[in-house]
Protein backbone atom coordinates (compact mmCIF):
# COMPACT_ATOMS: atom_id res chain seq x y z
CA UNK A 1 0.00 0.00 0.00
CA UNK A 2 2.84 2.36 0.89
CA UNK A 3 4.69 1.46 -2.30
CA UNK A 4 1.56 2.02 -4.37
CA UNK A 5 1.01 5.42 -2.82
CA UNK A 6 4.62 6.43 -3.40
CA UNK A 7 4.59 5.29 -6.99
CA UNK A 8 1.40 7.19 -7.76
CA UNK A 9 2.76 10.24 -5.94
CA UNK A 10 6.01 10.70 -7.82
CA UNK A 11 5.21 9.96 -11.48
CA UNK A 12 7.73 7.14 -12.01
CA UNK A 13 8.58 8.10 -15.58
CA UNK A 14 9.62 11.59 -14.47
CA UNK A 15 11.67 10.27 -11.55
CA UNK A 16 13.40 7.70 -13.76
CA UNK A 17 14.26 10.45 -16.25
CA UNK A 18 15.74 12.59 -13.49
CA UNK A 19 17.69 9.62 -12.10
CA UNK A 20 19.03 8.73 -15.52
CA UNK A 21 20.11 12.31 -16.24
CA UNK A 22 21.72 12.65 -12.81
CA UNK A 23 23.57 9.35 -13.13
CA UNK A 24 24.76 10.23 -16.64
CA UNK A 25 26.04 13.63 -15.49
CA UNK A 26 27.81 12.18 -12.48
CA UNK A 27 29.43 9.29 -14.34
CA UNK A 28 30.31 11.19 -17.49
CA UNK A 29 32.11 13.94 -15.65
CA UNK A 30 33.81 11.84 -12.97
CA UNK A 31 37.28 12.09 -14.39
CA UNK A 32 39.76 12.62 -11.60
CA UNK A 33 40.27 10.47 -8.54
CA UNK A 34 41.96 11.63 -5.35
CA UNK A 35 41.85 11.13 -1.61
CA UNK A 36 38.32 11.39 -0.21
CA UNK A 37 37.18 14.50 1.59
CA UNK A 38 36.75 13.29 5.14
CA UNK A 39 34.96 16.23 6.72
CA UNK A 40 31.43 15.04 6.01
CA UNK A 41 32.13 11.72 7.72
CA UNK A 42 33.89 12.96 10.87
CA UNK A 43 32.44 12.09 14.26
CA UNK A 44 30.58 15.04 15.74
CA UNK A 45 28.04 15.90 18.38
CA UNK A 46 25.74 18.88 17.89
CA UNK A 47 22.97 20.36 20.00
CA UNK A 48 20.70 23.23 19.05
CA UNK A 49 17.74 24.87 20.71
CA UNK A 50 15.26 27.47 19.58
CA UNK A 51 12.64 29.58 21.30
CA UNK A 52 10.10 30.83 18.78
CA UNK A 53 7.50 33.48 19.56
CA UNK A 54 4.69 34.41 17.14
CA UNK A 55 2.41 37.42 17.62
CA UNK A 56 -0.65 38.39 15.62
CA UNK A 57 -0.92 42.02 16.73
CA UNK A 58 -3.75 41.49 19.17
CA UNK A 59 -5.73 39.27 16.81
CA UNK A 60 -5.72 41.54 13.76
CA UNK A 61 -2.54 40.13 12.17
CA UNK A 62 -2.44 37.20 9.77
CA UNK A 63 -5.96 35.78 9.57
CA UNK A 64 -7.94 38.43 11.52
CA UNK A 65 -10.76 36.01 12.39
CA UNK A 66 -8.63 33.69 14.56
CA UNK A 67 -5.95 33.86 17.24
CA UNK A 68 -2.51 32.99 15.86
CA UNK A 69 -0.23 33.68 18.81
CA UNK A 70 2.19 30.81 19.39
CA UNK A 71 5.25 29.87 21.41
CA UNK A 72 7.41 26.92 20.42
CA UNK A 73 10.47 25.48 22.15
CA UNK A 74 12.49 23.08 20.02
CA UNK A 75 15.62 21.11 20.77
CA UNK A 76 17.72 19.04 18.34
CA UNK A 77 20.50 16.58 19.12
CA UNK A 78 22.75 15.14 16.43
CA UNK A 79 25.31 12.41 16.95
CA UNK A 80 27.46 11.21 14.06
CA UNK A 81 30.01 8.40 14.35
CA UNK A 82 32.64 7.63 11.74
CA UNK A 83 32.63 3.87 11.20
CA UNK A 84 35.72 3.64 9.00
CA UNK A 85 37.48 5.58 6.25
CA UNK A 86 34.44 5.57 3.99
CA UNK A 87 31.36 5.22 6.19
CA UNK A 88 29.56 7.10 8.94
CA UNK A 89 26.24 6.73 10.71
CA UNK A 90 24.24 9.45 12.44
CA UNK A 91 21.21 9.75 14.67
CA UNK A 92 19.13 12.87 15.18
CA UNK A 93 16.36 13.57 17.67
CA UNK A 94 14.02 16.57 17.58
CA UNK A 95 11.56 17.54 20.30
CA UNK A 96 9.05 20.41 20.41
CA UNK A 97 6.90 21.93 23.12
CA UNK A 98 4.08 23.95 21.60
CA UNK A 99 1.62 26.51 22.83
CA UNK A 100 -0.42 27.78 19.89
CA UNK A 101 -3.90 29.27 20.05
CA UNK A 102 -5.33 27.39 17.06
CA UNK A 103 -3.56 24.17 18.05
CA UNK A 104 -4.76 24.31 21.65
CA UNK A 105 -8.29 25.20 20.57
CA UNK A 106 -8.49 22.18 18.27
CA UNK A 107 -6.95 19.94 20.91
CA UNK A 108 -9.30 21.11 23.65
CA UNK A 109 -12.39 20.62 21.51
CA UNK A 110 -11.15 17.32 20.16
CA UNK A 111 -10.70 15.88 23.64
CA UNK A 112 -14.46 15.65 23.96
CA UNK A 113 -14.85 13.54 20.85
CA UNK A 114 -11.56 11.71 20.40
CA UNK A 115 -10.65 10.80 23.94
CA UNK A 116 -7.31 12.57 23.62
CA UNK A 117 -5.63 13.41 26.87
CA UNK A 118 -4.94 16.93 28.02
CA UNK A 119 -1.23 16.14 28.30
CA UNK A 120 0.51 16.55 24.99
CA UNK A 121 4.26 16.96 24.60
CA UNK A 122 4.01 18.70 21.21
CA UNK A 123 6.09 16.88 18.66
CA UNK A 124 9.06 14.58 18.30
CA UNK A 125 11.03 13.34 15.31
CA UNK A 126 13.76 10.70 15.11
CA UNK A 127 16.08 10.19 12.16
CA UNK A 128 18.79 7.67 11.32
CA UNK A 129 21.23 8.23 8.48
CA UNK A 130 24.05 6.31 6.83
CA UNK A 131 26.73 8.03 4.72
CA UNK A 132 29.23 6.51 2.36
CA UNK A 133 31.97 8.29 0.46
CA UNK A 134 34.21 6.39 -1.93
CA UNK A 135 37.87 7.04 -2.68
CA UNK A 136 36.76 8.45 -6.02
CA UNK A 137 34.68 11.04 -4.15
CA UNK A 138 31.30 9.55 -4.93
CA UNK A 139 28.92 9.78 -2.01
CA UNK A 140 25.75 7.90 -1.10
CA UNK A 141 23.32 8.49 1.75
CA UNK A 142 20.33 6.59 3.08
CA UNK A 143 18.04 7.86 5.79
CA UNK A 144 14.75 7.15 7.49
CA UNK A 145 12.68 9.12 9.99
CA UNK A 146 9.59 8.95 12.13
CA UNK A 147 7.75 11.90 13.64
CA UNK A 148 4.58 12.39 15.60
CA UNK A 149 2.56 15.33 16.86
CA UNK A 150 -0.97 15.72 18.12
CA UNK A 151 -2.75 15.73 14.76
CA UNK A 152 -0.02 14.35 12.49
CA UNK A 153 2.25 11.35 12.02
CA UNK A 154 5.09 11.08 9.53
CA UNK A 155 7.30 8.32 8.21
CA UNK A 156 10.12 9.36 5.91
CA UNK A 157 12.64 7.62 3.66
CA UNK A 158 15.36 9.09 1.50
CA UNK A 159 18.52 8.51 -0.44
CA UNK A 160 21.10 10.70 -2.13
CA UNK A 161 24.07 10.62 -4.45
CA UNK A 162 26.88 13.14 -4.74
CA UNK A 163 30.08 13.56 -6.70
CA UNK A 164 33.06 15.90 -6.44
CA UNK A 165 34.79 16.81 -9.69
CA UNK A 166 37.56 19.00 -11.08
CA UNK A 167 39.85 18.64 -8.05
CA UNK A 168 36.84 19.30 -5.82
CA UNK A 169 36.01 22.57 -7.57
CA UNK A 170 32.62 21.12 -8.48
CA UNK A 171 30.17 19.28 -6.25
CA UNK A 172 27.01 17.73 -7.65
CA UNK A 173 24.32 16.15 -5.54
CA UNK A 174 20.84 14.71 -5.93
CA UNK A 175 18.67 13.85 -2.93
CA UNK A 176 15.32 12.10 -2.98
CA UNK A 177 12.92 12.11 -0.07
CA UNK A 178 9.58 10.42 0.46
CA UNK A 179 7.14 11.03 3.28
CA UNK A 180 4.20 8.78 4.05
CA UNK A 181 2.25 10.98 6.46
CA UNK A 182 -1.07 10.65 8.23
CA UNK A 183 -3.34 13.56 9.13
CA UNK A 184 -5.68 13.13 12.07
CA UNK A 185 -8.94 14.67 10.92
CA UNK A 186 -9.74 16.71 14.01
CA UNK A 187 -11.93 19.61 12.93
CA UNK A 188 -12.15 23.14 14.31
CA UNK A 189 -15.52 22.34 15.89
CA UNK A 190 -14.22 19.24 17.69
CA UNK A 191 -15.70 16.69 15.27
CA UNK A 192 -13.46 13.88 14.12
CA UNK A 193 -13.31 11.94 10.87
CA UNK A 194 -11.24 9.03 9.59
CA UNK A 195 -7.50 9.69 9.33
CA UNK A 196 -6.32 10.76 5.87
CA UNK A 197 -2.95 10.17 4.11
CA UNK A 198 -0.58 12.86 2.87
CA UNK A 199 2.26 11.70 0.62
CA UNK A 200 5.21 13.86 -0.38
CA UNK A 201 7.96 13.05 -2.89
CA UNK A 202 10.85 15.49 -3.26
CA UNK A 203 13.87 15.63 -5.53
CA UNK A 204 16.57 18.17 -4.63
CA UNK A 205 19.39 18.80 -7.10
CA UNK A 206 22.38 20.92 -6.19
CA UNK A 207 25.53 22.18 -7.86
CA UNK A 208 28.29 23.96 -5.93
CA UNK A 209 31.01 25.46 -8.10
CA UNK A 210 34.24 27.13 -7.00
CA UNK A 211 34.67 30.18 -9.20
CA UNK A 212 38.00 31.49 -7.93
CA UNK A 213 40.27 31.16 -4.86
CA UNK A 214 37.92 33.55 -3.05
CA UNK A 215 34.45 32.85 -4.48
CA UNK A 216 31.98 30.05 -5.09
CA UNK A 217 28.34 29.60 -5.98
CA UNK A 218 25.56 27.12 -5.33
CA UNK A 219 22.57 26.42 -7.52
CA UNK A 220 19.69 24.24 -6.41
CA UNK A 221 16.39 23.06 -7.79
CA UNK A 222 13.82 21.41 -5.53
CA UNK A 223 10.87 19.60 -7.10
CA UNK A 224 8.14 18.35 -4.79
CA UNK A 225 4.83 16.61 -5.40
CA UNK A 226 2.28 16.19 -2.62
CA UNK A 227 -0.92 14.18 -2.69
CA UNK A 228 -3.70 13.47 -0.23
CA UNK A 229 -5.09 15.61 2.58
CA UNK A 230 -3.21 18.86 2.06
CA UNK A 231 -5.50 21.14 4.05
CA UNK A 232 -4.91 21.69 7.78
CA UNK A 233 -7.66 19.60 9.35
CA UNK A 234 -8.56 22.09 12.10
CA UNK A 235 -8.43 25.24 9.93
CA UNK A 236 -11.73 26.92 9.05
CA UNK A 237 -13.07 29.70 6.81
CA UNK A 238 -15.59 32.39 7.74
CA UNK A 239 -18.65 33.30 5.65
CA UNK A 240 -20.35 36.69 5.46
CA UNK A 241 -23.30 35.35 7.47
CA UNK A 242 -20.99 34.52 10.36
CA UNK A 243 -21.01 30.75 9.85
CA UNK A 244 -17.85 28.68 9.46
CA UNK A 245 -16.83 25.74 7.32
CA UNK A 246 -13.76 23.50 6.93
CA UNK A 247 -10.73 24.56 4.95
CA UNK A 248 -10.77 22.66 1.65
CA UNK A 249 -7.75 22.46 -0.69
CA UNK A 250 -6.90 20.33 -3.75
CA UNK A 251 -5.51 16.87 -3.08
CA UNK A 252 -2.42 17.50 -5.21
CA UNK A 253 0.27 20.19 -5.09
CA UNK A 254 3.33 20.38 -7.33
CA UNK A 255 6.03 22.73 -6.04
CA UNK A 256 9.21 23.98 -7.71
CA UNK A 257 11.96 26.12 -6.23
CA UNK A 258 15.08 27.38 -7.97
CA UNK A 259 17.73 29.06 -5.78
CA UNK A 260 21.16 30.49 -6.41
CA UNK A 261 23.65 31.52 -3.74
CA UNK A 262 26.99 33.27 -4.12
CA UNK A 263 29.77 33.60 -1.57
CA UNK A 264 32.79 35.90 -1.81
CA UNK A 265 35.69 36.44 0.58
CA UNK A 266 36.62 40.02 1.37
CA UNK A 267 39.91 39.71 3.16
CA UNK A 268 39.24 37.89 6.43
CA UNK A 269 35.49 38.49 6.08
CA UNK A 270 33.00 37.09 3.58
CA UNK A 271 29.61 37.93 2.14
CA UNK A 272 26.87 35.57 0.99
CA UNK A 273 24.01 36.54 -1.33
CA UNK A 274 21.04 34.44 -2.39
CA UNK A 275 18.05 34.62 -4.73
CA UNK A 276 15.19 32.15 -4.94
CA UNK A 277 12.06 31.72 -7.01
CA UNK A 278 9.17 29.45 -6.00
CA UNK A 279 6.06 28.44 -7.92
CA UNK A 280 3.36 25.85 -7.29
CA UNK A 281 0.24 24.41 -8.87
CA UNK A 282 -1.98 26.39 -6.49
CA UNK A 283 -0.83 29.57 -8.29
CA UNK A 284 1.26 30.70 -5.33
CA UNK A 285 4.50 32.42 -6.41
CA UNK A 286 7.24 33.42 -4.01
CA UNK A 287 10.57 35.21 -4.31
CA UNK A 288 13.30 35.51 -1.69
CA UNK A 289 16.48 37.56 -1.43
CA UNK A 290 19.04 36.97 1.30
CA UNK A 291 22.29 38.68 2.31
CA UNK A 292 24.68 37.55 5.05
CA UNK A 293 27.98 39.04 6.15
CA UNK A 294 30.55 37.01 8.09
CA UNK A 295 32.70 39.34 10.15
CA UNK A 296 35.66 37.34 11.49
CA UNK A 297 37.58 38.52 14.51
CA UNK A 298 40.64 37.19 16.28
CA UNK A 299 41.71 34.96 13.39
CA UNK A 300 38.26 33.41 13.02
CA UNK A 301 37.80 32.47 16.67
CA UNK A 302 34.88 34.88 16.88
CA UNK A 303 32.42 35.42 14.04
CA UNK A 304 29.59 37.94 13.82
CA UNK A 305 26.96 37.13 11.22
CA UNK A 306 24.37 39.83 10.50
CA UNK A 307 21.75 38.81 7.95
CA UNK A 308 18.77 40.23 6.09
CA UNK A 309 16.11 38.35 4.13
CA UNK A 310 13.25 39.67 2.03
CA UNK A 311 10.42 37.39 0.97
CA UNK A 312 7.26 38.11 -1.00
CA UNK A 313 4.47 35.81 -2.16
CA UNK A 314 1.22 36.04 -4.07
CA UNK A 315 -1.93 34.51 -2.60
CA UNK A 316 -3.02 31.09 -3.75
CA UNK A 317 -6.12 31.25 -5.94
CA UNK A 318 -8.17 29.55 -3.19
CA UNK A 319 -7.41 32.18 -0.54
CA UNK A 320 -9.76 34.81 0.84
CA UNK A 321 -10.03 36.34 4.30
CA UNK A 322 -13.80 35.80 4.14
CA UNK A 323 -16.20 34.07 1.72
CA UNK A 324 -19.74 34.93 0.61
CA UNK A 325 -20.63 31.28 -0.15
CA UNK A 326 -18.99 27.83 0.05
CA UNK A 327 -16.39 27.14 -2.64
CA UNK A 328 -14.97 23.92 -4.04
CA UNK A 329 -11.64 24.99 -2.53
CA UNK A 330 -11.42 27.56 0.24
CA UNK A 331 -8.80 28.67 2.71
CA UNK A 332 -8.16 31.66 4.96
CA UNK A 333 -4.77 30.39 6.12
CA UNK A 334 -2.66 33.55 6.18
CA UNK A 335 0.43 31.54 5.19
CA UNK A 336 -1.27 31.02 1.81
CA UNK A 337 -2.26 34.67 1.38
CA UNK A 338 -0.31 37.58 -0.08
CA UNK A 339 2.33 39.19 2.11
CA UNK A 340 5.83 40.60 2.12
CA UNK A 341 8.25 39.59 4.85
CA UNK A 342 11.38 41.29 6.17
CA UNK A 343 13.68 39.26 8.37
CA UNK A 344 16.85 40.45 10.10
CA UNK A 345 19.14 38.54 12.40
CA UNK A 346 22.48 38.43 14.15
CA UNK A 347 24.47 35.32 15.10
CA UNK A 348 27.57 35.38 17.32
CA UNK A 349 29.81 32.31 17.06
CA UNK A 350 32.78 31.47 19.25
CA UNK A 351 35.23 28.65 18.66
CA UNK A 352 37.32 27.28 21.53
CA UNK A 353 38.83 24.02 22.78
CA UNK A 354 38.93 22.93 26.39
CA UNK A 355 35.61 24.12 27.82
CA UNK A 356 33.38 21.09 27.49
CA UNK A 357 35.61 18.87 25.36
CA UNK A 358 39.29 18.59 24.49
CA UNK A 359 38.42 18.95 20.83
CA UNK A 360 37.58 22.40 19.43
CA UNK A 361 33.94 23.31 19.95
CA UNK A 362 31.76 25.92 18.29
CA UNK A 363 29.25 27.85 20.40
CA UNK A 364 26.72 30.24 18.89
CA UNK A 365 23.81 32.40 19.92
CA UNK A 366 21.47 34.12 17.47
CA UNK A 367 18.41 36.31 17.37
CA UNK A 368 16.08 36.86 14.41
CA UNK A 369 12.97 38.92 13.91
CA UNK A 370 10.52 38.56 11.03
CA UNK A 371 7.89 41.17 10.21
CA UNK A 372 5.12 40.27 7.76
CA UNK A 373 3.08 42.91 5.95
CA UNK A 374 -0.12 41.28 7.27
CA UNK A 375 1.06 42.02 10.85
CA UNK A 376 1.82 38.42 11.78
CA UNK A 377 5.28 38.83 13.29
CA UNK A 378 7.68 36.40 14.89
CA UNK A 379 10.99 36.26 16.73
CA UNK A 380 13.31 33.44 17.53
CA UNK A 381 16.38 32.91 19.69
CA UNK A 382 18.78 30.06 18.95
CA UNK A 383 21.56 28.48 20.97
CA UNK A 384 23.92 26.02 19.32
CA UNK A 385 26.95 23.91 20.15
CA UNK A 386 28.86 21.35 18.15
CA UNK A 387 32.13 19.57 18.66
CA UNK A 388 34.33 17.01 17.01
CA UNK A 389 34.50 13.69 18.85
CA UNK B 1 6.66 30.25 -16.77
CA UNK B 2 7.10 26.62 -15.75
CA UNK B 3 9.87 26.46 -13.15
CA UNK B 4 10.26 22.71 -13.63
CA UNK B 5 11.63 23.27 -17.11
CA UNK B 6 13.42 26.46 -16.04
CA UNK B 7 15.11 24.47 -13.26
CA UNK B 8 16.11 21.67 -15.64
CA UNK B 9 17.47 24.18 -18.14
CA UNK B 10 19.50 26.18 -15.61
CA UNK B 11 20.86 23.05 -13.96
CA UNK B 12 21.94 21.53 -17.26
CA UNK B 13 23.52 24.80 -18.40
CA UNK B 14 25.47 25.20 -15.18
CA UNK B 15 26.61 21.59 -15.07
CA UNK B 16 27.96 21.95 -18.59
CA UNK B 17 29.52 25.31 -17.68
CA UNK B 18 31.02 23.92 -14.51
CA UNK B 19 32.65 21.03 -16.29
CA UNK B 20 34.39 23.58 -18.51
CA UNK B 21 35.68 25.68 -15.57
CA UNK B 22 39.38 25.75 -14.78
CA UNK B 23 39.71 24.04 -11.38
CA UNK B 24 40.99 26.01 -8.41
CA UNK B 25 44.04 24.03 -7.34
CA UNK B 26 44.48 22.66 -3.82
CA UNK B 27 47.29 25.12 -3.06
CA UNK B 28 44.92 28.00 -3.91
CA UNK B 29 42.23 26.90 -1.48
CA UNK B 30 43.46 28.33 1.81
CA UNK B 31 40.71 30.92 2.07
CA UNK B 32 38.04 28.59 0.69
CA UNK B 33 38.84 26.04 3.40
CA UNK B 34 37.79 28.41 6.20
CA UNK B 35 34.40 27.49 7.78
CA UNK B 36 32.73 30.77 6.79
CA UNK B 37 33.34 29.96 3.10
CA UNK B 38 31.12 26.88 3.15
CA UNK B 39 27.40 27.04 2.53
CA UNK B 40 25.55 25.67 5.59
CA UNK B 41 28.73 24.74 7.47
CA UNK B 42 27.26 24.85 10.99
CA UNK B 43 25.37 21.61 11.73
CA UNK B 44 21.59 22.07 12.18
CA UNK B 45 21.71 25.89 11.79
CA UNK B 46 20.32 26.11 8.26
CA UNK B 47 17.91 23.29 8.98
CA UNK B 48 16.28 25.04 11.91
CA UNK B 49 16.06 28.31 9.96
CA UNK B 50 14.43 26.52 7.04
CA UNK B 51 11.90 24.95 9.43
CA UNK B 52 10.89 28.39 10.69
CA UNK B 53 10.56 29.90 7.24
CA UNK B 54 8.74 26.98 5.63
CA UNK B 55 6.25 26.85 8.51
CA UNK B 56 5.14 30.46 7.99
CA UNK B 57 5.66 30.93 4.25
CA UNK B 58 3.82 29.35 1.34
CA UNK B 59 7.08 28.44 -0.39
CA UNK B 60 9.29 25.48 0.45
CA UNK B 61 12.83 24.50 -0.49
CA UNK B 62 14.07 28.10 -0.49
CA UNK B 63 17.91 27.90 -0.36
CA UNK B 64 17.68 24.42 1.21
CA UNK B 65 16.42 21.01 0.16
CA UNK B 66 13.15 20.47 2.05
CA UNK B 67 10.13 20.27 -0.20
CA UNK B 68 7.33 19.77 2.33
CA UNK B 69 5.99 16.84 4.28
CA UNK B 70 7.27 15.39 7.51
CA UNK B 71 5.55 17.96 9.70
CA UNK B 72 2.05 19.27 10.31
CA UNK B 73 3.71 22.57 11.26
CA UNK B 74 0.87 23.58 13.55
Amino acid sequence: MLLTRLITAIRPAFLLRILAVTYAIVVATAAQAAAPTADELDSIFAARGIVYQQEDDGGSGGNPTIEEDATIYEGILLFQQRLNENNAASFKAVGDLVTAASYDDARDKAETVSGATGYNPGRFNLEGRWKYRSDSRTGFTLHTSYGQEYAYRSTGYGFGISQSLNEESTQLSADFQFYDDTVRMIRYDGSKETDEPRDTATGAFSLTQTLSPVSLMNLSWVYSRQRGMLATSFNSVLFDNGERDFEVLPDERVRNTVSVRYKHAIGEDSVQLGLSHYQDSWELDGQAFEARYFYRLNDGQLTLEPSYRFYTQTATEYFSEQFSAPQNYQTSDSDLGHFDGHSAGLVLSYRKAGWLTKEPSNYDIGFNMYRRSDDLNFYWLTLGWYTAL
Amino acid sequence: MNTKYLGCGILTLLVVSASACTPVRFNERERLSQPDMAFDSTPLKSEIEADVYSAREGASGVFTGGGGGGCGCY
